[in-house]
């Protein structure tokens, strides 16, 4: 009779020291899942960030780009400067250099708010490259520090009625310097 | 005994899977409602900022037409604002949006539809200020009465925008119907279709009282109406006076004809007046040059006098004109819209001046 319950008490040892075994086996193997979760979590996360700030950076190009585009745009059809034929329609990629010459001086005091929502930060520079050499400044509204900077090019007619001969433009060229910042 | 722990242990397991799933469900759809909302507004920014584009490519270009094709944004209600001089436009309930002190924009208040058309035409006074930009669409229908330059101009080169029509009686006004349009504006020159107070075509009575509304052109000034209980509502007491040249193309007659208020008109005004004030300064600064030429050429000679010594010389009278605007600039309460009028006769002082200039010298503008 001994003998036997001895037998059930080593039977029911060795099933109690098994189950244990099995707890901590299914324990490990959770701590594993989760933690290959988390690392695929994490990778997840660490790839969307990549992606969103390789977008981010690609995007704010593109809205570079496109002010540029619109500064441009905005700075060759300036009516300020326009070479005016009357009421008719002013001539096409023409800038009137006596007007250039005045547009800074003169409307310098609203460059920090009403051109500068036109241009934003940006440099705008007329360079005279025929019948002399003469660079003039527009627009210059540079930030202190910027990371990206966009350049582009114009070429214009450029028109001064005070070098003509008695009431016959005089004609030269050179090309609109547009750089805007962000 | 050992059953009844194992029975406990799989519910706990199952409960905590469930619990477990759930939060991560919940963390997942968390994410996807976010990115929902952001790239809806994502949108909404880009769609604005392609119209931006598009409206300073158009507006910067002079007599230009322009058909955009917007149905991919169809569903959504492009709003046009103007207050105290910043003009605004964007998609209706989204928060993107543009806001703009420097071009003239004309529209109705608000447009609903695939297509978008966009005009501009030069405002001269008598130099050019700046373009103004009108929006509109087609299925906002712009009915015209009365005989006069604008009518026929209007009809001539609205036939491409195809919204708008001209009426041959009060019978036609009276049977105006809406047919699936979004808005009715009718341009009354003759005044007497349109008063305050009179009865609004009866098939218009359907359309909201914002999508029905009206102009009278009497002279040089225009009166703002909107649809009010059945009747028309004056919007303006005091008339607001056209500040132009007249001739073809006015591009201030046609703003009125585009805006649906008269403030969104006075204020969109107001930015070409601003503009005005700087262009007034660099042609001073040029004829001062132009002053200081002939002053070297021939001191007493006839472009001087024109130019600087005259009676109603060009300086002093683009001086005045700077003056003028300025003294609206910075005091604006003491500057009534009015007042503007007397840019008027300024410019044509001008006009006339490059006209006896450019016969011999060189000419203003």
């Amino acid at each position: 009779m001994n003998i036997i319950m001895d037998i059930i008490k080593s039977v029911m040892k060795r099933r109690m020291a098994f189950s244990g075994r099995r707890a901590q086996v299914h324990l490990t193997e959770t701590i594993a899942i989760l933690f290959i979760f988390f690392i695929l979590v994490g990778l997840g996360i660490s790839f969307y960030g990549k992606y969103k700030s390789i977008s981010f950076v690609e995007q704010q190009e593109e809205q570079l780009q496109a002010r540029a585009i619109r500064t441009t745009l905005r700075a060759i059809f300036l009516p300020e400067l326009l070479c005016s034929r009357g009421s008719a329609e002013p001539e096409e990629n023409c800038m009137d250099v006596v007007k250039a010459r005045e547009f800074s001086p003169q409307l310098q005091d609203q460059f920090d708010d009403y051109y500068f929502e036109m241009f934003s930060y940006a440099n705008i520079t007329l360079q005279q490259v025929y019948p002399s050499l003469e660079k003039i400044p527009l627009y210059v509204h540079v930030p202190e520090t910027y990371e990206q900077r966009e350049t582009t090019f114009f070429v214009m007619a450029l028109r001064d009625e005070t070098k003509g001969e008695r009431g016959v433009p005089s004609y030269g060229f050179g090309y609109l310097r547009v750089e805007v910042f962000s | 005994m050992a059953d009844k722990k194992g029975q406990v242990e799989v519910t706990i397991n199952w409960v905590y899977v469930l619990i477990a799933g759930g939060i991560i469900l919940l963390f997942f759809i968390g994410v996807i409602v976010k990115q929902k909302t952001a790239s809806e507004e994502g949108l909404a920014i880009d769609v604005v900022r392609v119209i931006e584009n598009i409206f300073v490519g158009a507006g910067v270009s002079e007599k230009t037409k322009n058909f955009i094709d917007t149905s991919g944004i169809s569903e959504f209600t492009l709003y046009f604002d103007c207050l105290e001089g910043v003009g605004e436009y964007g998609l209706q309930g989204k928060s993107a949006n543009v806001q703009n002190i420097i071009d003239p924009l004309f529209s109705s208040s608000t447009i609903h539809s695939p297509k978008l058309i966009t005009w501009s035409v030069p405002y001269l006074l008598p130099f050019k200020v700046t373009d103004f930009l009108y929006v509109t669409a087609p299925n906002i229908k712009y009915y015209l009465y009365g005989q006069d330059d604008l009518i026929e101009e209007l009809e001539r080169e609205g036939q491409e925008f195809g919204n708008i029509i001209v009426l041959d009686g009060q019978n036609s006004y009276m049977g105006i119907d809406p047919q699936g349009n979004d808005q009715i504006r009718v341009v009354d020159i003759s005044g007497t279709l349109v008063k305050d107070g009179f009865a609004v075509p009866e098939k218009l009575l359907s359309l909201a009282d914002e999508k029905v509304t009206a102009l009278v052109l009497q002279g040089e000034s225009a009166l703002f109406f909107q649809k009010e209980a059945g009747r028309w509502h004056l919007l303006n007491s005091i008339p607001v006076p056209i500040v132009s040249l007249g001739g073809a193309r006015d591009a201030a007659k046609l703003g009125a004809v585009f805006s649906t208020s008269p403030e969104q008109y006075q204020c969109n005004m107001g930015k070409a007046f601003h503009r005005l004030k700087n262009i007034a300064i660099i042609q001073l600064a040029r004829v001062e040059r132009l002053a200081e030429y002939y002053d070297l050429l021939n001191p007493e000679g006839f472009c001087t006098n024109l130019i600087s010594h005259a009676d109603k010389n060009a300086k002093d009278t683009l001086d005045m004109m700077i003056k003028l605007l300025d003294a609206c600039a910075l005091v604006p309460e003491d500057c009534d819209y009015q007042d503007y009028q007397k840019l008027i006769p300024l410019s044509q002082e001008v006009e006339k001046t490059n006209e006896v200039l450019k016969v011999n010298c060189i000419a203003l503008y």
